[in-house]
């Protein structure tokens, strides 16, 4: 028998305050951490599809905006063209460092060679390219060759092949980027020199041609010389150029942007009045309790037990059960998020990206840490109201 | 080993109305006396002995324990001294309900040693074997008569092998043969162990069972009578 198995055996015998304690730990830890990642890994995914892109403003054929955010972000099949020409003219105007053409190609929708059936591929130049090649660069130390490509996460060898066929071509994947949570992870990427070898070779090899235009682009990444404006620059772009949208990174995925932000403000006042009222509940059902237990408390200082040790029993018993309710939160949050996280991210139209296991550990210590102190909070006036009283008079009541 | 010096108790009630409830008393009790503190309802007996216990602060006046001013104490040094040196038996059932007899039992263990030890595991066996208890070691409270909560109660407060042991009311909610033989309990541990007890009490035959017997009125002790018989 110690302090820790008194409070245990306290916890069962005072079966209907353990439970609401932890209930309301629970939920509020659950709906936290259950909104925490949903709009976390809302705006961590379009952060990272920013930084893969890694372009100031990027050109697209005037208003596709919404269909190329969502094949970046959901991995929603495109198909938008645009003349090549372009790229020469805006590489001339003033701020502008470098272009680099992308070609979006058809995704081939039920692909049975590849572990993703949808797949989303774009074709670049190698010469111009800083979307894939800082990773080509750190990982393979050369660029891709005829023949090569490397894939988002989810994109692997069908089983038993080293190579993915695409269009009936075999490609050889040499490596995986990092996960994003976004439609990146199922994109496949390659030179503009296979895409026209898959193109020559389809009529051939596959069920259905592939038809490039060598003078079409779907999208020019623009990235900018330090001091310029990417908004300035972006102005430019679309008053010299018709036909076409010059979007700068902080104005990508705003609709999406706004409509998290709008997320986050629900959710914010839907935690604080969560919060609230699972603390005045707690600090209720705890101070009945404990007054119902005085004569208890009052034995307890009669055999010697100290007003801290009192006080380290209380709070220990409230501190057990909002670990318990809170590690349930934490897993309810988690498997809601994962059995639906399709559903969300089709209501939101915004990808989640999933942390690292490190940084959802940091986000549950930070969690319970805070619903702890919420908890201590809410019992601290009964507990030391309690253990201020004379024993004689906690032991008549 | 224990020593009085003008103690009052004065608790303070609404509209400014005051009760004296123990009223500049002086007493000295010798090591291995068995005190019966008699008097009517609100005469001041509980109080007396819980400001004896060091449970109730004095209004005035000093409470010394082998010598030690109780209130000169921490609480923590307080908490240690009541945990070691004295054992309580109360009126009302004073077990905890989540912990099985022998548990109870060890309970006060805890406060002073922060674990209980097998040896206090078997030392609490002894003391139930003594209270006529061994079969109901693993029975909660709730599963034992009253009389049986009152055993246990009193070898609760002999597991820290105290000197003093302080009993208020400890047979007003049994039953008279129940009663007779807690008290009967009572005066083996004071014959076998030589245990200083103060037991408060308002029953009429137990009043000459100890060796000493004061009656309280009004707060103040009223007689205060050594039984010969039983020294």
């Amino acid at each position: 028998m110690n302090l820790f198995r008194l409070a245990l055996k306290n916890i069962e015998d005072n079966a209907f305050r353990s439970w609401i304690v932890a209930i309301c730990a629970g939920l509020v830890v659950a709906f936290i951490i259950g909104a925490t990642l949903v709009i976390n890994g809302s705006q961590e995914s379009m952060q990272k599809v920013t930084e893969r892109l890694g372009a100031d403003i990027t050109v697209i054929p005037s208003g596709n905006q919404t269909i190329v955010e969502q094949a970046f972000l959901m991995g929603v099949p495109v198909d938008i063209w645009m003349d090549r020409d372009i790229v020469e003219e805006i590489a001339a105007m003033d701020g502008v460092a470098i272009v680099s053409p992308q070609l979006f190609l058809s995704t081939m929708r039920g692909a049975s060679c590849c572990s993703v059936s949808d797949m989303f591929m774009v074709a670049y130049d190698p010469a111009t390219d800083f979307t894939v090649h800082p990773w080509m660069e750190e990982n393979l130390g050369r660029e891709l060759t005829l023949g090569e490509a490397i894939g988002g996460v989810y994109i692997s060898d069908s089983e038993g092949r080293d190579d993915i066929l695409v269009y009936g071509y075999s490609i050889e994947l040499l490596g995986n980027l990092e996960p994003t949570g976004s439609g990146l992870d199922q994109s496949l990427f390659f030179t503009y020199e296979t895409a026209m070898d898959i193109a020559r070779h389809s009529p051939m090899q596959a069920e259905r041609e592939l038809i490039i235009n060598p003078n079409a682009i779907s999208t020019a990444l623009v990235r900018l010389e330090d001091t310029a404006d990417p908004f300035l620059v972006a102005q430019e772009i679309e008053a010299s150029i018709p036909g076409i949208n010059a979007i700068t990174s902080a104005n990508l995925f705003r609709e999406q942007r706004e409509r998290v932000d709008s997320l986050v403000n629900s959710v914010t006042s839907l935690s604080i009045i969560a919060w609230v009222m699972a603390l005045v509940l707690i600090g209720f059902v705890t101070s009945t309790a404990i007054s119902s237990r005085t004569q208890e408390i009052g034995v307890l200082r009669v055999l010697g037990a100290t007003r801290t040790e009192v006080i380290k029993t209380l709070l220990l018993e409230s501190s057990l059960l909002t670990i318990g309710g809170s590690l349930i939160g934490i897993i309810f949050a988690i498997a809601v998020i994962t059995l639906f996280r399709n559903l969300i991210m089709n209501i939101l139209e915004v990808p989640i990206y999933i942390p690292n296991i490190g940084d959802l550990l940091l986000l549950m210590l930070i969690v319970v840490s805070l619903s702890l102190a919420s908890v201590f909070l809410a019992t601290l006036i009964p507990i030391l109201r309690i253990s201020n009283q004379e024993p004689s008079t906690s032991i008549k009541e | 080993m224990i020593k009085l010096n003008e103690l009052s108790k004065i608790y303070e009630q609404k509209k400014q109305k005051t009760v004296k409830a123990v009223d500049e008393v002086s007493l000295d009790i010798v090591s291995k006396e068995f005190v019966v503190i008699t008097g009517r309802s609100g005469s001041g007996k509980t109080t007396l002995l819980n400001l004896i216990a060091g449970l109730a602060e004095p209004t005035k006046g000093q409470v010394f324990i082998d010598g030690v001013d109780l209130w000169e104490l921490s609480d923590a040094d307080r908490s240690a001294l009541r945990n070691q040196k004295m054992g309580f038996v109360f009126q009302f059932p004073s077990l905890l309900q989540s912990l099985n007899t022998v548990e109870n039992v060890v309970l006060p263990t805890i406060f002073s040693q922060k674990k209980t030890t097998q040896a206090d595991i078997d030392r609490a066996m002894r003391l139930l074997e003594i209270v006529g208890l061994t079969d109901k070691a693993a029975a909660y409270p709730r599963q034992l008569s009253a009389g049986q909560q009152q055993r246990v109660v009193i070898a609760r407060a002999l597991i820290n092998e105290p000197e003093l042991l302080l009993a208020d009311e400890p047979t007003s909610n049994l039953d008279e043969q129940t009663a007779k033989e807690i008290m009967d309990i009572f005066h083996d541990i004071h014959r076998n162990k030589g245990i200083t007890i103060l037991l408060v009490t308002h029953t009429g035959e137990i009043t000459t069972s100890g060796t000493r017997s004061i009656f309280m009125a009004n707060g103040s002790i009223a007689s205060d009578v050594s039984n010969n018989s039983h020294n």
